[in-house]
């Protein structure tokens, strides 16, 4: 590293050189970002640009990095090498894309699509944008390890960028689309007609009946196993068979959890509030268990046995020494697992319904927020005239508005708890 | 001092019994599952595995179109997941951690109607156009879909395994030049894998499982796809064949269906079981060495 760093700085002429060059290779950087940026924002928007711009995209593509090939052809022959052939590459896609039909049917390969010409270069804009700017990156930082690590960091924010999409897609379409539903009439009346007016009140006191059932039965049960796991039982057996039954819990499909329901609850307490609550309480438990054992363990081993020689009991101990100190992580679980339950959906699948009325009975149909939601989604394609069609979607999406803000405060909710049990410990 | 002792003992049985309540669970699950599922192994028999799903009451194309929905998905979030992590992990400042942390707690709050929402009426659209389709309602929406949803749980391992690494690995690498990057790929990364691996495998289950998403973007048509990689088009799932065909369901097809619960109950079950023992097994190799 010294050897390469201290050329650079003894030799004038080939620092100025280098220099020139690091501009090129700092240009050709910003244009594989631009355009990976480019394609990315095409394929994500929906908005495809003119078939015929690709070909001069990726001619101006070629052109930068034919030129930043040859201009460090002196410095160093491999990566220059490297970038000649990128820049080729990209020559040859330009020849190819004035041949190019606009579409590419797979039909003879057994799959029933055809790739558009939109499709592949938007996509192509995207990969060989990467491509470009790792090769520059590394041509930029004449350290090879160096180069690679920020081609890699590079990578990495493009994975973390690309994982964060969705939530923004999801977040910003909900409420551009939501928020004009919600009027105060829509948050307190009652549904009318098939969904296509009125409000949905009932379904928003739906969820918190649910919410409730779920923290009566729920939290007590799992509260009480995390005790049991980490406070009475240290590597017993019995603690890993437990252990075991709760994660094979927190994996069976929510689909199940309905099914369940109708095969063993609905006999009992009918097709009824109850009968939604306590299989989302069932759902909930192993979430509510886990957070609430991660927030026992890390309670100090000292406080226990501080208080163990004092003479306390362990019941006395858990009560008075462990439990308050814990509590506000077992908070931050259980406002987590309620949150996510309540927003399930395929647990209720088969004793809900749309309830129109106010009040919703505790022995009458379920109907909560994702319910509401699913439904009115399932009524998108017919039953009345266009104008109710509109109208029920337009509930639709208000609705998941409704939802998601509910799941959002809930999820502020547990991160203020956390932030302010971290200052404490 | 021999009351208070019985007083404890007490205390202690009932939380015993509070704790075994999931075994409960698991097992009345199963139980009763299985109660319903019964008919279905028995009348049907060998047919449960055929693609035919209106005439023979097969399951074979419900599995074949769960497992490519849950490959493609898996393709998806096992790579961005990783990076994720990675990113998380080792590369953010504490306070960009501290930030996005929190975000990709609401991506996995979301709930799966919304995704299944959002999908159906924008991602499939897309499809639709850009591939030309008759219909964007196909398995690959539903792979994007569940993709994005399995993120967090892939992201949320990868970052707990890695972080799991001992620092004194991490520093002997760096102390001895390498760069960071270096240290990731050749130390941190390979000593956290298989905690990833492990964990990966809740992933598995996660995308096997998911039920509206795919009910609302593949919609539940009972044709199987003809090829393994006709992704193009829409079929069953086990998932969304239960949720979409049960108000039509009587008689034996009802039985059917929970027999297709019983599968993914099964599977699911031994994904958790793998990488619990796995998991397991990692504790005690960082713990011993």
């Amino acid at each position: 590293m010294r050897n390469v760093f201290g050329k650079i700085i003894n030799t004038k002429m080939l620092y100025e050189y280098v220099s020139l060059q690091r501009l090129l290779f700092l240009l050709s950087l910003c244009l594989s970002c631009l355009y990976a940026l480019a394609g990315f924002t095409i394929v994500a928007t929906l908005n495809y640009i003119g078939e015929d711009i690709y070909g001069y995209l990726f001619l101006i593509f070629g052109i930068c990095f034919l030129l930043t090939g040859i201009s460090s052809i002196k410095i160093n022959k491999k990566k220059s090498v490297r970038i000649l052939i990128f820049s080729l590459i990209l020559f040859l896609i330009v020849f190819v894309s004035t041949a190019y039909p606009s579409s590419v049917g797979l039909q003879d390969y057994g799959l029933s699509a055809s790739l558009t010409y939109n499709m592949i270069f938007s996509i192509g804009l995207i990969i060989f944008g990467l491509i470009g700017a790792l090769l520059s990156l590394g041509a930029l930082f004449n350290f090879k390890p160096l180069g690679n690590q920020y081609g890699a960091y590079f990578l990495l924010v493009v994975c973390m960028l690309i994982i964060l999409y969705p939530l923004v897609i999801i977040i910003g379409q909900v409420t551009i689309n939501g928020a004009p539903g919600i009027t105060w009439e829509f948050l307190t009346s009652d549904v009318r007609g098939l969904g296509e007016s009125g409000g949905i009140l009932p379904a928003i006191v739906g969820t918190l009946l649910l919410m409730f059932i779920m923290f009566v039965i729920a939290v007590p049960l799992g509260i009480g196993a995390a005790i049991y796991l980490e406070e009475y039982a240290g590597g017993h057996f019995m603690v890993r068979v437990i252990k075991m039954a709760v994660s094979i819990l927190r994996g069976v499909p929510s689909i199940v959890f309905g099914l369940f329901a109708l095969a063993f609850f609905v006999p009992i307490f009918g097709i009824s509030f109850l009968t939604g609550g306590l299989v989302l309480s069932f759902y909930a438990l192993p979430m509510i268990i886990r957070s609430s054992a991660e927030a026992l363990k890390s309670i100090p081993q000292g406080l226990r046995e501080g208080s163990l020689a004092l003479g306390a009991t362990k019941w006395q101990t858990i009560r008075r020494v462990v439990l308050p100190p814990s509590l506000p992580g077992i908070i931050t679980g259980v406002v987590l697992g309620i949150g996510e339950a309540a927003g399930e959906t395929a647990p209720l699948l088969f004793v809900s319904t749309l309830i129109i009325k106010m009040p919703p009975n505790l022995l009458g149909m379920v109907a909560s927020l994702p319910t509401h939601l699913y439904t009115l989604f399932g009524m998108r394609g017919g039953l009345g005239d266009e104008v109710e069609v509109a109208a029920r979607m337009q509930n639709a999406w208000s609705t998941a508005l409704i939802l998601l803000t509910i799941i959002l405060i809930l999820n502020v909710v547990a991160l203020v708890i956390r932030e302010k049990f971290r200052k404490e410990f | 001092m021999k009351k208070k002792l019985s007083k404890e003992h007490i205390i202690q049985g009932i939380f015993l019994l509070i704790a075994s309540f999931s075994i409960f669970i698991i097992f009345f699950i199963f139980f009763f599952l299985f109660k319903e599922a019964i008919p279905a192994f028995i009348e049907v028999g060998g047919d449960i595995f055929s693609t035919d799903f209106s005439n023979e009451l097969g399951l074979g194309g419900a599995i074949r179109g769960s497992l490519i929905v849950t490959g493609g998905a898996l393709l998806i979030a096992y790579p961005l997941g990783i990076g994720g992590g990675i990113f998380l992990s080792e590369v953010a400042s504490v306070w960009i951690r501290r930030i996005l942390k929190p975000i990709i707690e609401v991506l996995a709050g979301i709930p799966s109607v919304v995704y299944g929402f959002i999908g159906a009426i924008i991602l499939v659209p897309f499809l639709t156009d850009s591939f030309r389709m008759i219909s964007g309602f196909s398995l690959l929406a539903g792979g994007l879909i569940i993709g994005v949803m399995t993120l967090p749980i892939i992201i949320s391992i990868s970052d707990d395994s890695l972080k799991s690494v001992p620092r004194e690995i991490k520093e002997a690498s760096l102390a001895l030049g390498a760069t960071p990057w270096q240290t990731i790929k050749k130390v941190t990364f390979p000593a956290a894998s298989s905690g990833i691996f492990a964990g990966a495998t809740l992933g598995v289950g996660k995308a096997l499982g998911e039920t509206m998403a795919v009910l609302m973007v593949v919609s539940a048509i009972t044709r199987a796809p003809d090829s393994w990689f006709d992704i193009f088009e829409s079929g069953p799932v086990l998932t969304s064949l239960i949720a979409g065909h049960w108000g039509e369901a009587y008689g034996l097809k009802v039985n059917v269906l929970f027999a297709a619960g019983v599968f993914l109950f099964i599977i699911v079950s031994v994904m958790s079981i793998i990488s619990e023992i796995m998991q397991y097994r990692i504790e005690k190799k960082f713990k011993g060495g």
